[in-house]
């Protein structure tokens, strides 16, 4: 024992404590990782549940504007529409530029 | 001797160290897998994340059927305190609204579970599942919601509790809707609270793929309304309703009044929950003498010009008494059809072989299922030719002897209509995957030309003329020119003819020139009249003038929807299994290099997807692919390579692939 003890026990206690320093590192890694993948999980069922609940709102939107809901608002506010097919109605365009003319030599 | 001393202690302190070493490589190492497996009894669970079903679409995108993702709340009144009912009450009153008194009234009742609330929503239920205590539980409890309630009830079907498909498109295409359920292996502490998720071995759901139907919600409304309103007007036991279109065979309504509520179909008979369209069959009388016609002019046996001598209304044929409503002396051919004479058809159609005939049958589609993609089709009954007695060809000429389906019908008609061409009736556009572009496309499929088209032009202008001058007038609408035929038939009742219930009906189509749409109505036993003309006849008009109404563009610019002669192509129509087969599409859109997802298809579908998509594969496992390495909806880079895992996946007891 006449060497001295101290730098043994140096490295033991410095040992013990690094092995300690790590195992804390380890198990606030695990418990962070462990608490990230819960927030994961919940975000997810948050995500999912706006994904349902944006499609329940599309298909709502969907039924009030459905032409069934808005025609009779529609006809209540006199707006009517077009139920007759186009018509085409063919004209002279020499005989338009005629009476243009005409109209233009009695009002200018 | 400090030094001494220390020394001591520090070996002291090495040896528990030591110690717990040995006891730790114990624990962790060789007793390890006895007490992993207690623990993991104890702890942990494996949690099944059921799988989102897919959504159903009409044609214009319009959301017919969806899910909530409800959540049942369960209370075990043995495992909760005085103080832990207050409380959960407290939160439930909070987050549903309802009084606090409701749920300890409820709670206080004697018993050992009780359901604190039945499908509450996702949203508000998240807030719930935070809820950490020992006599509080929850199940997933997913609804079906069928958006417009009676609409379209026939076509879309239901689902069990299960969430499986009962009928209808649910039913039909429930491999396609269900998707896969997920799974997750969670770690819960003593009172349920959630220590960890293992990430490593989680499973997730694939959600079922969505259908868009070829329907049209406001054809259907507008068919459903106007069918309803005729049943009330005329009475009768039952109306069915189709629309289509005749240049791809696209269904854009179908109807049965009575319909049902899918959200609650348990509270309707078997009867209004079936689609009579497909399943039940009848004798179409008068509707039929155009398919008969349509093979003589074919066949250049008769021309339109030629006269036939009516007998003044009443014929014996073969020892048979054959009579017309309306007596008739003589009359041109396309006047036998306006005035729908049933001698003047039976003495036209003696000029056609019995076997010519019975193939212009077939090969219109009678006697045999027109292979929509719907449960529960019949074929109908069409006797083959050598079994014909010496009057069952007069009689089938008429619509008699012969039993068709509504939809068998209708697509008869539109081949008589569109040129010549039968094709198959179809009910889904498209079938895809949420979140790509990926796509499973139903195309029109042509299955044969049944007559010319000079044929079938001449049967346009018979037809029209029906409406013009004929048993028709009722159907006509003053904005575009229609044409069609009416059709009375006698039921058979215990084998006898009844003398006074009858089957309305009538078939029509507009624009008369270019048909578009072909409407087919039929009213079952009406009482306040029993002819097409003044029953279905009418009904066509209504549905017509809204449907033109509503659609007035698409009448006015009609598609070019004619098929070339060389697309054409005979298929054997009686492989049940073509029903359900689909053409893997790569969409042409910017947004193509799309990664799609692969979950739920089998291997072999998988790779095939991946090397049209061109890019390279690394395949592990066999089965279903649960997991891949190019996240869906992520675009693609060029020479990525996709790792897919695969597993044989059970669900509820069956292997899957």
């Amino acid at each position: 024992m006449k060497k001295s003890a101290k730098p043994f026990l140096l490295f033991a206690v410095s040992s013990i404590l690094l092995v300690t320093v790590i195992f804390l590192l380890a198990v606030g890694l695990k418990i962070n990782y462990e608490k990230m993948t819960k927030e994961k999980d919940k975000s997810e069922q948050s995500l999912n549940a706006a994904k349902l609940k944006k499609i329940d709102l599309t298909a709502e939107f969907q039924s009030v504007t459905a032409p069934e809901n808005i025609i009779p608002a529609a006809l209540s506010l006199g707006l009517m529409k077009r139920t007759q097919s186009q018509q085409l109605v063919y004209a002279d365009s020499e005989k338009i530029e005629n009476i243009n003319m005409i109209l233009r030599d009695k009002y200018e | 001797m400090n030094n001494k001393r220390a020394l001591i202690i520090v070996l002291l302190v090495f040896a528990v160290f030591i110690s717990l070493i040995f006891k730790l490589t114990d624990i962790q190492i060789i007793k390890s897998e006895e007490l992993g497996y207690y623990a993991d009894k104890q702890h942990v669970k494996i949690e099944i994340v059921k799988a989102n079903r897919g959504m159903i679409y009409d044609r214009n995108n319009v959301l017919l059927v969806y899910n909530h993702n409800d959540v049942s709340f369960f209370v075990d009144l043995r495992m909760t305190s005085k103080k832990e009912k207050e409380l959960i009450a407290d939160k439930f009153s909070k987050v549903t609204g309802k009084p606090k008194s409701f749920y300890l009234s409820l709670m206080n009742k004697t018993g050992k579970n009780i359901c604190l609330e039945k499908k509450l929503s996702a949203e508000k239920s998240l807030l719930l599942k935070e809820l950490n205590y020992s006599g509080l539980f929850w199940n997933e409890d997913p609804t079906r919601v069928y958006q417009y309630s009676n609409l379209a009830s026939h076509i879309l079907g239901y689902v069990s509790p299960e969430n499986k498909g009962v009928s209808g498109i649910d039913k039909f295409f429930n491999e396609y809707l269900s998707g896969i359920d997920g799974s997750r292996t969670i770690e819960r502490d003593a009172i349920g609270k959630v220590i960890s998720i293992d990430e490593e071995n989680n499973i997730p759901p694939a959600s079922g793929y969505n259908i868009v139907l070829t329907i049209d919600k406001t054809y259907q409304t507008i068919l459903e309304e106007e069918l309803s309103d005729g049943l009330k007007e005329f009475g009768g036991t039952s109306a069915i309703g189709i629309v289509m279109d005749p240049n791809n065979g696209e269904l854009l309504a179908m109807a049965n009044i009575n319909d049902y509520n899918p959200n609650e179909y348990w509270k309707y008979s078997d009867d209004d929950r079936r689609d009579k369209a497909i399943t039940d069959t009848y004798e179409p009388g008068s509707t039929f003498k155009p398919i008969t016609l349509a093979a003589l002019l074919d066949q250049n046996l008769i021309n339109e010009n030629e006269i036939i001598f009516c007998e003044n209304g009443k014929y014996k044929f073969k020892g048979v008494n054959i009579s017309d409503t309306h007596p008739n002396g003589s009359l041109k051919v396309k006047e036998v059809i306006e005035k729908s004479s049933n001698i003047g058809v039976t003495k036209l159609s003696q000029k056609i072989s019995s076997v010519s005939l019975y193939k212009y049958l077939r090969g219109f589609g009678f006697g045999n299922v027109t292979s929509i993609q719907l449960p529960g089709e019949v074929k109908g009954s069409l006797k083959k030719a050598n079994d014909w007695s010496s009057i069952t060809k007069a009689f089938i000429s008429f619509g008699y002897e012969i039993s068709v389906t509504p939809i068998q019908m209708v697509t008869a008609y539109c081949a008589l209509v569109n040129g010549g061409i039968l094709f198959q009736p179809q009910i889904v556009k498209k079938i895809y995957q949420n979140n790509t572009n990926y796509l499973v496309e139903n195309k029109p499929e042509t299955i044969r030309r049944v007559i010319s088209e000079k044929t079938s032009d001449k049967i346009k202008s018979i037809l029209k003329g029906v409406v013009e001058n004929g048993t028709g007038k009722n159907a006509s609408i003053k904005q575009v020119e229609v044409g069609g035929k009416t059709g009375t038939s006698q039921k058979l009742i215990d084998g006898n003819y009844s003398k006074s219930e009858y089957n309305a009906s009538f078939v029509g189509f507009f624009p008369a020139d270019n048909p578009q749409v072909v409407i087919y109505i039929l009213v079952n036993s009406p009482v306040k009249a029993k002819y097409g003309s003044a029953v279905a006849a009418p009904i066509f008009k209504k549905v017509a003038e809204r449907i033109y109404s509503y659609d007035l563009k698409q009448f006015e610019n009609p598609l070019n929807n004619s098929f070339p002669e060389e697309n054409i192509r005979t298929v054997k129509n009686d492989n049940p299994k073509k029903q359900n087969e689909f053409t893997f599409t790569k969409n042409s859109n910017k947004d193509a290099a799309v990664m799609p997802d692969l979950r739920t298809l089998n291997v072999r579908d998988a790779l095939v997807v991946i090397s049209k998509i061109g890019i390279k594969s690394v395949v592990n496992g066999s089965g279903v692919v649960i997991r891949q390495s190019i996240i869906p909806g992520t675009k693609i880079k060029p020479g990525s390579v996709c790792t897919i895992d695969c597993k044989q996946t059970e669900i509820k007891g069956a292997t899957v692939y």
